[in-house]
Formats: C-alpha cells, structure tokens, sequence
C-alpha cells in the first residue's frame, strides 16, 4: 500500500467541500483509491462508479497522465507518489 | 497570438506564423518541424487538458502565447466561458502537441503551477463526436434536437470526420473545425 496524491476537478468538487488535492495513505489500485474517497467524501462512489462498479462515461481518471480506461481500469496498480487526477470527461470535448 | 473570434466557444492561441502561412492553415499540426499525415494525427496528436476558473485559465493562456509564438507549443485552445451544456463550472484549456512532445510540454505547464495532469488522445475526442458517441449524443439532447435533425447532425459529422481523416490517411492533417 502506497500514499498517493487524488487532485479532484470539476463538480465532484462540490463533494470535497472545494478541497482538490487529497492524500491518501493507502492505495494499492484505483479501485481502493475510490473506497478510500467513498470513505472520507460520502457519495463520490457513485459518481465516479455506474451500477455495475466500473467508471462513469462521465468521469475520466488518469495516473500520471494517462487515462486509466487505457491501462487496467478500476484494478490499474498504484505506487507511492502516484498522482491521480479525476476529471469531468466532457473537459477533454 | 490570440485569435478570438466572437461567438465561438473556444479562443486559440496560435503562432503568427502559422497564421500566416495561408498555404497551409493547419501546419502548426507537426512534430520537430515534419507535418503529420492524417494517420500520424489519430496516432501521435493529443492535449493536456487543464480546468481552472475563468480567470485563473484566461491568464495561463496568455502566458502560453509566448511558448507558442516561438514554436516549443504547437497550439493552445480555451472556453471562453464553462460549457454549460456539459454541466462544466469551470473553463477547460487545452495544449496540444504530439505525444513524442509531451513530457517536455507538461514541464512549461507544471513551471506554471499546473499541477492536473490528464493526456487525451484526437482520436479519442474524434471518436466521442462520432453518430454514438458521448460528447454528440450529450450535445444533441442538451441542444433538444428533434429526430431528424439528429439524425442529420450525426450523418454530418460521420461525413465531416471521413472526410477529415479516413478517406485520406497519407495526407497532411489540416485537423477539424471545433
């Protein structure tokens, strides 16, 4: 488990309270990055998540630049000093 | 230099050389000085994508200008205002360049205090305005369009992107009109 640096845009920051970086202490893959959100910032799961637990047509992740739908999704690893930003994916129209 | 055209959404930031090079409206689409073919467009050409308030985004592009105007940018494009068809609160900014640019293009970007870090690929931004895809299917709902006329919208823009990119994949990209 590595800590990891999650900057949040857009309108899931009305969640976060208008906070947009938060550092996770644990964060093995993507997936235990949005439980660890779930946990601090109750609701984000559903809007990065659709029904059947995979990331929103709406929402776009990236680590260190790439969109994660590019490498292994939600089970995409994480080491430490990882940067993971959470972006509305209509920001890339 | 900023070209601003009322009415549009978007404000570019291009070279006064590529401006003015009338031969060849989209030859700022390159890499280290060679044109890209449409092939080497849906392969190699891409943003970085920042949001930021209107503001603090409208800055960042005029500080870019200078980066652009001596060629280590290709090109840059901001909302004027957040989309709000897209239920954006904040303006997007967009830098493009090849992805074989990109690691030295994010570095002018984080010495401008970015930090967002989020690489699309054209392809991918061509395939979401494709009949189907997400951002002209949110468009034509947003912008309440009747059957037909969706219908339309879409076999325009499946005939604009072939046109633009399929039919010709050796040709120099002259890129979309957005």
């Amino acid at each position: 488990m590595n800590s990891v640096v999650v900057r949040i845009s857009g309108a899931l920051r009305k969640l976060t309270g208008g906070k947009t970086e938060i550092e996770l202490a644990a964060a093995g893959n993507i997936a235990d990055c949005v439980v660890n959100l779930e946990e601090q910032f109750p609701g984000m799961r559903e809007k990065i998540c659709d029904e059947e637990g995979e990331i929103q047509g709406a929402v776009n992740i990236y680590v260190n630049g790439d969109n994660v739908r590019s490498l292994q999704g939600l089970a995409t690893t994480l080491k430490a000093e990882d940067e993971v930003d959470i972006l509305p994916a209509f920001a890339a129209a | 230099m900023i070209m601003d055209r009322p009415g549009s959404q978007y404000i570019f930031v291009y070279s006064r050389e590529s401006l003015n090079d009338s031969s060849d409206r989209a030859s700022y689409i390159a890499y280290r000085d060679k044109r890209l073919t449409n092939k080497e467009y849906l392969e190699h050409w891409g943003k970085w994508v920042h949001l930021d308030d209107k503001e603090n985004i409208h800055d960042l592009a005029r500080k870019l200008d200078l980066y652009v105007e001596e060629g280590t940018i290709p090109c840059v494009k901001f909302d004027r205002a957040p989309q709000q068809w897209a239920d954006m609160d904040q303006c997007v900014l967009c830098v493009y360049c090849d992805d074989r640019q990109r690691d030295e293009v994010f570095e002018i970007l984080s010495g401008m205090g970015v930090k967002i870090k989020a690489w699309t690929y054209d392809r991918e931004v061509v395939e979401k305005w494709m009949p189907g895809g997400q951002y002209l299917e949110r468009w034509i709902t947003a912008n309440g369009l009747k059957k037909e006329e969706a219908d339309r919208t879409r076999e325009e823009s499946r005939q604009k992107f072939k046109a633009a990119f399929f039919d010709k994949p050796d040709e120099p990209c002259q890129g979309w009109i957005q």
